[in-house]
């Protein structure tokens, strides 16, 4: 594949008494789809959060593009190209969908605050860009028919799709979907999946949380298995799946 | 003489101290536990303060009655107000900010109902313990030792609840993780009224104790949560160790910077010490992260 | 969509005409009195809108007011600044104060920038009255205080002494006011912060620093609090430290909340509504009035929570209903 993107050292998460992340290491090379795979509480999403900068490693690195990320606060890590998607549907309820995906870009997209204070023509411009920009995320997310509603009354898939499109639009290198399946039926999983091969064909790299153990396996190129917050597996899925420690720890959700 | 004078102001900044720290032990347990700042908490033990002044100075009940009377009282005002105010907030958007306006307005309410029942003036209520102890030189009411023996009392019974009891134990799952704690099946909800009724029956047993030593006044509540944030601030935002810390660390300034300077002088140096100690550490002395 | 933005602007023109002919209908000292002072709460209101609008509560707002208040009068009684150039500076210090604050407590998560502007509302009313007094005048205040004039030689020479004059120049700063505010909402600026206050979490992991932009949005917030102040000194004259505590705040966030939170004329709405039914039906309520406002926020907050502004949205609504019941 590509180079090593992303890659975590010895990472480890104290919570008090708590271990909840002991000593990780992996590595994602750019292009790669990746599942991190594992029961309820082994700490999947803790190290999401550690990666993404909103909780602090108690011990161990985060490198992303060669740089050590781990204490760098979370706007600025998704600045880099880290961006993440939330287990529990995080969206600007209140706001339009294509509003959403607006903010999405807004960083990456040279509107600067006193020109859009007073309107000024160069920035109009770059709204208009940022729209259709926007709106080309949407198309490619199916969303672009309902770009007017706000976000909060889209259907549940809908919303897992606007949130990857979010995430899009903040042109990440490195997409961290936390559970993007779920709550989703079979068309929509097969919806989503695509989307996300066609993510990859564009270039980005993809680490992803999932339960649904179908969709890991057709779509994963590597799986890490993760247990009371240590790895107790990597590998192809199908390899992984055979392993008898993981069956026992995890014994999957299957659809 | 000298060390006279500070062991009295020891013993009274103890007392104050433990009572600033039942007070903000109250508004730490709320925000731990619900993320909520109950900006009502002061009004809270205001009417503690009134209930001990209607049951021990109007109708001469016993101290001990009215004590459980006042817990009772006021937690179960804190646990309706929970139910009818705050929850239906949790459902709507921009949860946080609206609560707040919320307990801002009750705060409000609540002192001008008291204002228009009570009256404006300041009230006495008579002591429960009469007369005063000496103790190695120094002397005290024992009004005042039993406040500070009765808020020793709460504090480890409130400890021992929460970290003994089930039912105290599902309350710190919650504070740390409500949504693993709903995983396994703890009735946040439940939780959350009864947080926050423990959190109002401290400062309401808080109002009750500290009733007959300062007297009652429907304004007592604005002046309370400003100390209530203090503590908070220099303890740490919802750390309970650290609520009881700050207390004490306030009470002790206090206690003795008025002996030195006069009450307004007192108060500023407090504001700055405070504020310096947000900027050296702004997590408190025992918060977190 | 052309066509509602003719209406709209017809709708602008209409009201400020009628603003500005009410000094055709009376020459009432009074009605101009009330009038001021309802723009000079319709400014601090909008200010404390906007800080509201990033999800946070500026107990201190009434404190940033008093800095305007005091700065202005300062400048110009001590310092003989001309009004003019007193009321912007005084603006720019009430703004700078308040990005100190901000830097230091909007970093962090959950409440302490509302205790911090707690404490620091008290700690300036404690300063203020007690600390300086041969500077700041201690608890009785500042006395006197000069009303503005232009004086531009040989060309115009205007006094604003009286109400009537004033009303003209906080009719001017109500709509400057105003118009910035709505720029600033139907700007990217204002997006954002609504995205804030919406989801801190979602507006970092996109990328945006939500600490600027609660700093900036503070810092706006206060810049009008600080023209409120000066406003207000150089109208009413005399000020005290006791204008500016904690409970000068509570009646205008009553203002904002009947008024709307989220909009730009909510705030305009609600102070106008309120402070007109105080003054001309509530007269003789004195603590019932403190009383019914403190209801009016929680009852406003619990059960429409979007202000008086979203009012035709809610009943539209039944409007639609009653018209198929008559078709029927």
């Amino acid at each position: 594949m590509g180079m090593i993107l992303l890659e975590v050292k010895n990472l480890t998460k104290q919570f008090g008494g708590l271990l909840a992340v002991n000593q990780l290491d992996f590595s994602i090379n750019q292009g790669e789809i990746i599942g991190l795979i594992g029961p309820n509480g082994a700490g999947k999403t803790t190290v999401f959060n550690m990666i993404t900068g909103t909780f602090r490693p108690t011990r161990g690195e985060v490198i992303f593009m060669g740089e050590e990320v781990g204490r760098l606060k979370p706007n600025r890590i998704a600045q880099l190209g880290v961006v993440r998607s939330f287990q529990l549907t995080n969206l600007f309820g209140e706001m339009t969908v294509i509003q959403n995906v607006i903010l999405g870009s807004h960083q990456k997209s040279g509107v600067g605050l006193w020109g859009s204070l007073w309107n000024t023509k160069s920035t109009r411009r770059k709204e208009i860009e940022s729209e259709r920009e926007a709106i080309r995320t949407l198309e490619f997310m199916g969303l672009a028919e309902h770009q007017k509603m706000l976000a909060k009354n889209l259907t549940h898939g809908q919303q897992r799709r606007l949130e990857v499109a979010v995430v899009l639009a903040a042109r990440p290198e490195v997409l961290l979907l936390d559970e993007p399946l779920q709550g989703m039926n079979h068309e929509e999983v097969r919806d989503m999946l695509n989307r996300i091969a066609e993510i990859r064909r564009e270039g980005k790299t993809i680490l992803l949380v999932e339960h649904n153990m179908r969709a890991v396996t057709s779509i994963c190129d590597r799986v890490i298995v993760l247990n009371f917050g240590q790895k107790i597996d990597e590998g192809s899925p199908q390899k992984v799946m055979q392993n008898p420690e993981v069956i026992e720890a995890y014994l999957g959700v299957e659809e | 003489m000298e060390t006279t004078l500070l062991l009295q102001g020891g013993l009274n900044g103890v007392m104050l101290g433990l009572n600033y720290g039942l007070i903000a032990l109250g508004l730490s347990l709320i925000f731990g536990i619900m993320g909520i700042v109950n900006f009502a908490h002061g009004e809270m033990y205001m009417l503690g303060g009134y209930v001990a002044y209607y049951l021990v100075g109007r109708f001469r009940i016993n101290f001990l009655a009215t004590m459980i009377a006042g817990v009772a009282i006021v937690g179960l005002l804190g646990a309706l107000i929970e139910k009818i105010l705050f929850r239906p907030l949790t459902t709507r958007p921009k949860e946080a900010l609206t609560s707040l306006i919320a307990a801002v307005g009750l705060a409000w309410v609540l002192q001008m109902l008291a204002v228009i029942c009570f009256g404006e003036l300041d009230r006495n209520v008579p002591s429960a313990f009469k007369g005063i102890i000496h103790m190695g030189g120094v002397v005290i009411t024992k009004e005042r030792l039993a406040a500070i023996i009765i808020a020793l009392v709460l504090v480890s019974v409130l400890t021992l609840f929460l970290m003994k009891t089930r039912i105290g134990m599902a309350i710190r799952a919650v504070a740390q993780d409500k949504e693993a704690a709903a995983l396994q099946g703890i009735q946040v909800s439940r939780i959350n009224s009864l947080a926050f009724g423990i959190g109002c029956a401290l400062a309401g047993a808080a109002g009750v104790l500290m009733a007959p030593i300062f007297c009652v006044s429907p304004f007592l509540g604005g002046e309370v949560i400003l100390k209530a944030f203090l503590v908070v601030i220099l303890g740490g935002m919802g750390s309970i160790p650290g609520a009881m810390l700050g207390g004490l660390v306030l009470g002790f300034i206090e206690s003795f910077g008025s002996l030195f300077f006069t009450v307004p002088t007192v108060n500023a140096i407090t504001f700055v010490l405070i504020i310096i100690i947000l900027i050296v550490r702004p997590q408190g002395l025992l918060g977190h992260e | 969509m052309n066509k509602r933005w003719i209406v709209v602007w017809i709708g602008y023109g209409v009201l400020l005409g009628l603003l500005l002919t009410i000094p055709l209908f009376t020459d009432e000292a009074y009605v101009f009195h009330i009038l001021c002072l309802i723009g000079i709460n319709i400014i601090f209101a909008c200010s404390l809108n906007t800080i509201l609008n990033i999800g946070e509560l500026n107990l201190a707002h009434a404190a940033f007011m008093g800095i305007g208040a005091y700065a202005s009068t300062l400048l110009v009684m001590r310092f003989s600044f001309s009004f003019w150039l007193a009321m912007p500076l005084a603006m720019i210090a009430a703004a700078i104060i308040s990005l100190a604050i901000g830097f230091l407590t909007l970093r962090f998560k959950g409440a302490y920038f509302l205790l911090f502007t707690f404490l620091f509302a008290e700690l300036v009313r404690i300063l203020l009255s007690n600390f300086w007094i041969g500077l700041f005048g201690g608890i009785p205040g500042l006395t006197n205080i000069p009303r503005p004039s232009i004086q531009i030689p040989w060309l115009f020479h205007m006094e604003f002494n009286s109400n009537k004059d004033f009303y003209y120049l906080i009719l001017v700063m109500v709509v400057i006011t105003v118009f910035v505010m709505r720029r600033m909402d139907q700007s990217r600026l204002g997006m954002v912060f609504r995205a804030i206050s919406q989801s801190e979490t979602l507006t970092e992991s996109i990328g945006i620093s939500s600490m600027k932009f609660k700093i900036l949005g503070c810092a706006i917030g206060c810049l009008f609090a600080g023209l409120a102040g000066s406003l207000y000194a150089h109208f009413v004259r005399i000020i005290t430290p006791a204008d500016f505590s904690i409970h000068a705040v509570l009646t205008p966030i009553a203002y904002v909340v009947v008024g709307g939170m989220g909009s730009v004329f909510g705030p305009v709405i609600g102070t106008s509504f309120l402070m007109i039914l105080s003054h001309f039906f509530l007269r003789e309520f004195g603590l019932y009035e403190l009383l019914l406002y403190g209801v009016i926020i929680v009852l406003i907050i619990r059960f429409m929570p979007e202000g008086l502004i979203s009012l035709p949205r809610v009943i539209a609504p039944w409007f639609g209903k009653l018209s198929t019941r008559e078709r029927e």
